[in-house]
């Protein structure tokens, strides 16, 4: 058993004074980074309450139910910075990434605690791996964010298609890695090449 | 090979068909300039690959084991509200439907949703999914009757159909165990009939030259498909999903006909 508040507490404190000294957009990467280790333990209680509540045992939770939690959890506070103050689509998505980044590097902090420190290549690959499904997934809950702006008919449905798509994406990566062998390895691979589609499409777009 | 065998492979071959169809749409939204339909076309192929994805994932590791609720459940349910809104943006009046039709949209729906029950005993899933099929299928009508893709006398027909489908597969749970075979086989006639019936519709406006019909009839045909799908087993089930990985490509090509003229 690990005491996840206490790593909160002590990842999030130096993290809280960096807001005092930095500005603008420096200041906005951090506070969401902040705002994504937040959601990260909320969503494990969440998983945690659902786990005891209707007794899918520990693994099933994290395979099956933990993916649907922990993206609604990154989407709320997107949800609220996009309706309360109605950002530019490059703040969005910074906002975006943050959130992603704060939630995938505090989540990879508790599971090195509880695995074990010992593998230098196993925990780089599943870090990698982790942070980028979280930052790819969230990026697709700013697009939907943004889809529903621009065009302002069907934004129940683009909303609800973007938290789909990432929670779709996340479980089968959770499903994934769940087992030890070549469908984990799959599972690590499945979100750097997606990554990199996306990177590569995003560039195309811009060029155009 | 074993019927399951047969299930993967066909629901690879649609992941495949669907990963390119999904490149295809993508590329549609920046040729069209980032046209609604288009935009929602991407995103319900998008949708579809990842639960076909997903489903598929889950056969080949747990095998033999019933999934319990996941991602895939959203996804599907999103997927039709994906689907309804692409319909929903191709559509440029929208009309109130008279309540006939309102009543037997939701029939036909909610009788779906109490055989899924009956068949699976999973009433949460099924009633969300439920009920988005009946706004998806709501959505159809609507833009079926704004493009007059059917005459009157043939939406009787359809009416007989779906009243049809939904007696005959009621009765697999009334009629004797040595009797359901009859009512089973006249489900399955009865599907056929509604995937030649709603073809034929469909190469009628490619003759007539009427992109949003064929658009329309293209969606109608493949969830008309994609609800025999529901309702089969076995070697049916991989006919209806061969048949809707067949379908998809005439999903886009519709879709890129009616994005175009705009």
């Amino acid at each position: 058993m690990i005491f996840s508040e206490n790593i909160l507490i002590c990842m999030a404190l130096p993290l809280l004074l960096t807001v005092f000294f930095v500005r603008d957009s420096a200041r906005q990467l951090v506070i969401n980074f902040i705002i994504g280790m937040a959601v990260c333990l909320l969503g494990a209680y969440v998983s945690g309450f659902i786990d005891v509540a209707f007794g899918y045992g520990t693994e099933d939770t994290a395979i099956f139910i933990s993916p649907v939690v922990e993206e609604t959890m990154k989407f709320l506070p997107l949800l609220f910075y996009f309706l309360m103050f109605a950002p530019e689509d490059d703040r969005l998505f910074s906002a975006a990434v943050g959130v992603g980044a704060g939630f995938a590097s505090y989540e990879n902090v508790c599971s090195m605690i509880t695995s074990g420190t010992e593998s230098l290549s196993l925990l780089l690959i599943r870090g990698l791996a982790v942070g980028v499904m979280h930052i790819v997934s969230v990026s697709a809950l700013a697009l939907g964010l943004m889809i529903a702006r621009h065009y302002k008919v069907s934004g129940l449905s683009s909303i609800l298609g973007a938290l789909s798509v990432s929670m779709l994406f996340h479980g089968i990566y959770n499903l994934l890695a769940s087992e030890p062998g070549i469908t984990s390895w799959i599972g690590f691979c499945l979100p750097i090449i997606t990554a990199l589609i996306l990177l590569r499409a995003y560039k195309r777009l811009r060029t155009q | 090979m074993t019927i399951i065998q047969i299930t993967l492979i066909s629901v690879s071959i649609q992941i495949l068909v669907l990963a390119l169809l999904l490149t295809l749409s993508v590329k549609l939204i920046s040729e069209s300039e980032r046209n609604l339909t288009a935009v929602f076309m991407s995103f319900y192929f998008a949708l579809w690959l990842l639960t076909d994805l997903y489903w598929l994932v889950y056969d080949l590791m747990r095998p033999d084991m019933r999934m319990p609720f996941a991602a895939n459940e959203i996804g599907e349910a999103a997927m039709f509200l994906m689907g309804a809104a692409t319909i929903n943006s191709a559509v440029k009046h929208r009309t109130r439907l008279p309540m006939g039709y309102l009543a037997g949209i939701h029939l036909f729906a909610i009788s779906n949703v109490v055989l899924w029950i009956l068949w699976s005993g999973e009433i949460v899933q099924d009633i969300i999914v439920g009920t988005v099929i009946i706004w998806f299928f709501y959505s159809i009508v609507r833009a079926l009757r704004w493009s007059q893709a059917f005459c009157g006398r043939e939406w009787i027909v359809l009416a007989v159909l779906c009243t049809a489908l939904i007696i005959s597969q009621g009765l697999t749970f009334i009629v004797p165990e040595d009797a359901r075979d009859i009512p089973d086989l006249c489900a399955y006639i009865i599907m056929i009939a509604g995937i030649v019936f709603f073809a034929y519709a469909f190469f009628r406006a490619y003759r007539e030259k009427l992109p949003y019909a064929q658009l329309f009839l293209s969606f109608a045909l493949n969830i008309w498909i994609t609800v025999s799908k529901y309702m089969s087993g076995g070697n049916w089930y991989n006919l209806f999903l061969t048949l809707e990985t067949i379908g998809f490509p005439l999903w886009y090509i519709t879709v890129r006909k009616v994005v175009k003229s705009e």
